[in-house]
């Protein structure tokens, strides 16, 4: 039963891909079939978290082969936390395609990419083998790819070629590094590696490791200056599909980073410390910088991902258990945060058939639901009280005052400042003001009619229901963190689970 | 014989990051092929260094006696499921070029244009 919740989170996705490819023909059943899938998934997400969340460890040897010779799913509550981040952001993007994908993309097998995708980030959050975490990191690489170029237009594959090309380095050095690993150590299993790496990592071949894979891991999950391919390739896909990865994707890579460096390579802590710590700063304040320079929904939220990205790594630099509970607060907060960001700007799309703020205009007088939505979202991402984004930013905040980065606390407040500028510049072109009589001329495939709009609204209303949530209940979902921040900081508890 | 495939190694690395600078798509899908291989040699090498089981073979017949320590088969498998996933990754690159061709005029087919 134990192992069966371990199972689900990787099976479900992939079933219901399945299905959906059988119906091939029928976008209706797809369709349902996506649904249906995506709710199974939430459930079994909530079920695995329900077990975990004492601070048990649940470990798969996957074939009966035990660790270190097969390859080990291990769910810590790191992994149950993300995988029930992942599964709502799946169902909310699938019940937003009921209305949000036109047909021609969803003709070409969107619903079962997007289950892939899924299946793809729940293997690379389970996964304890270093090599398994390769293969799903490429699943997750491919899916993505055609879920770009979905659809086929120009924009789309010059966004793809720069993707492509990144990734595909970045997982190539990936590969080199883990059996450059291997050759040190003779092992892939994270946990036997978190025991047997230390002595091996201090000469020769073995000193490169931890920078290569930080250069790997950081150009997937957008550090600086490593970011450069994510606003050139995120803005190209229509915004349902652009929520997926600017919403979860890259925040999965960043957990995989968490996780390598954490686990895998607890003994340079104080290396990682000293280059992730100016890293992130960098991150942060050249990301939001990026954002004023565009006006184009999703150039703007694009720029947003690498500068909030760059607040998860500060919380990961602190190495403290309040500070990585804040970051990993954080990251969930900003998956479901900027997700509905993602989506207001799709349903923006659909109302008025453009994203550039600067051509839109008085929709809160029209639309006072969906202004209220993107308000709600957007101070949200900005880091003002009551809501997620204030709690994450206040741990983050305490905890580098507790170790004292000041200079980095001075960017990080600096940051959410100009991320609410960038928000109140949308809102004030976009949502305020009377609307722009001249531009009604929208061309008319591209708005939808009202019926198709309502799932759009539901998936949007659903995600700020859940940052409301987040912000009231922040106490004990902290409590929640800092049990898997301290699995995290302490392998203990997850080397002892893997070799009983 | 390993360094001879360590020099080979890094000489596929430089082929393929020269190719991957080109402005010309078709080029930059050769280059990743060639860094493809260069990896999967890289870690073929990894299983075969002679201070572990060089020539060592990786089935043994039936009846006959373990004289040496057989092949490492992990790198193997690393190696097989990398050129898998390469290929599924060149199919995808393939029908990129072959849309971009349709999508762009005869002359400039596979260049890449700076900007959105």
């Amino acid at each position: 039963m134990k192992s069966a919740l371990v199972i689900l989170p990787l099976l479900v996705p992939l079933l219901t891909a399945t299905v959906a490819l059988f119906w091939w023909r029928s976008r209706r059943y797809q369709r349902w079939t996506g649904l249906a899938g995506s709710v199974v998934f939430l459930t079994a997400a909530i079920a695995l978290l329900l077990r975990v969340r004492r601070g048990e460890v649940i470990v798969v040897e996957v074939g009966g082969w035990e660790a270190p010779f097969g390859i080990v799913l291990v769910a810590d509550l790191f992994a149950a936390i993300m995988i029930l981040s992942t599964a709502l952001i799946g169902l909310a993007i699938t019940v937003y395609a009921v209305g949000g994908i036109d047909c021609r993309r969803e003709i070409f097998g969107f619903h079962p990419l997007i289950h892939i995708l899924l299946a793809g980030c729940s293997g690379a959050l389970l996964t304890g083998d270093l090599f398994n975490l390769y293969v799903w990191m490429e699943v997750i690489m491919i899916s993505s790819l055609v879920l770009m170029t979905l659809g086929g237009d120009r924009k789309q594959l010059h966004g793809a070629v720069a993707y492509f090309l990144f990734n595909f380095l970045a997982s190539s050095i990936f590969l080199l590094t883990v059996a450059l690993i291997y050759a040190l150590s003779g092992t892939l299993n994270m946990a036997q590696l978190s025991v047997v790496l230390p002595e091996l990592l201090r000469e020769g071949p073995g000193r490169v490791a931890p920078i290569l894979f930080l250069v790997a891991l950081g150009t997937k999950a957008a550090l600086f200056p490593l970011f450069f391919w994510l606003p050139v390739s995120y803005p190209t896909p229509p915004p349902g599909i652009a929520a997926l990865f600017g919403g979860l994707v890259t925040k999965i890579f960043v957990c995989v980073l968490f996780r390598v460096f954490l686990i895998v390579f607890a003994s340079e802590a104080a290396l990682m410390q000293q280059i992730l710590l100016p890293v992130s700063g960098l991150t942060m304040f050249i990301g939001v910088l990026g954002a004023f320079a565009h006006t184009e929904m999703r150039k703007i939220l694009s720029f947003h991902v690498v500068s909030q990205i760059g607040y998860m790594i500060f919380g990961l630099a602190l190495m403290t258990v309040t500070g990585l509970a804040g970051a990993i607060y954080f990251i969930v907060h900003n998956i479901v945060v900027k997700t509905s960001l993602f989506l207001v700007a799709g349903i923006i799309l659909a109302l008025r058939g453009t994203m550039d703020v600067t051509r839109v205009g008085g929709l809160a007088r029209q639309q006072p639901m969906l202004s209220a939505a993107f308000f709600i979202s957007a101070i949200s991402l900005a880091g003002l009280p009551p809501l997620s984004g204030f709690f994450g930013k206040l741990a983050l905040i305490e905890s580098g005052l507790a170790t004292g980065e000041g200079l980095l606390i001075a960017v990080a407040l600096v940051t959410g400042l100009l991320t609410l500028l960038s928000m109140m510049k949308i809102w004030m072109h976009a949502f305020w003001g009377a609307p722009d009589r001249e531009e009604e001329s929208s061309p008319d495939d591209v708005v939808l009619v009202p019926s198709r709009i309502v799932p759009m609204k539901i998936a949007l209303g659903g995600l700020v229901v859940v940052t409301i949530l987040m912000g009231l209940c922040a106490g004990p979902l902290f409590e929640l963190m800092s049990i898997a921040a301290g699995q995290l900081l302490m392998p203990e508890t997850y080397i002892g689970a893997v070799f009983p | 014989m390993t360094i001879l495939l360590a020099i080979l190694i890094g000489a596929l690395w430089s082929a393929a990051i020269y190719l991957l600078l080109r402005k010309h798509l078709i080029r930059i899908i050769l280059g990743v092929m060639i860094l493809g291989h260069a990896v999967n040699l890289f870690v073929f090498v990894v299983g075969s260094l002679p201070e572990l089981r060089r020539g060592a073979p990786a089935l043994i017949e039936e009846g006959k006696a373990l004289t040496t320590l057989p092949a490492d088969p992990l790198p193997q498998a690393m190696v097989l499921t990398a050129i898998v996933i390469n290929l599924g990754i060149l199919a995808f690159a393939v029908v990129l070029l072959r849309k971009w061709h349709q999508l762009s005029k005869e002359e400039d087919f596979g260049e890449l244009r700076p900007g959105e």
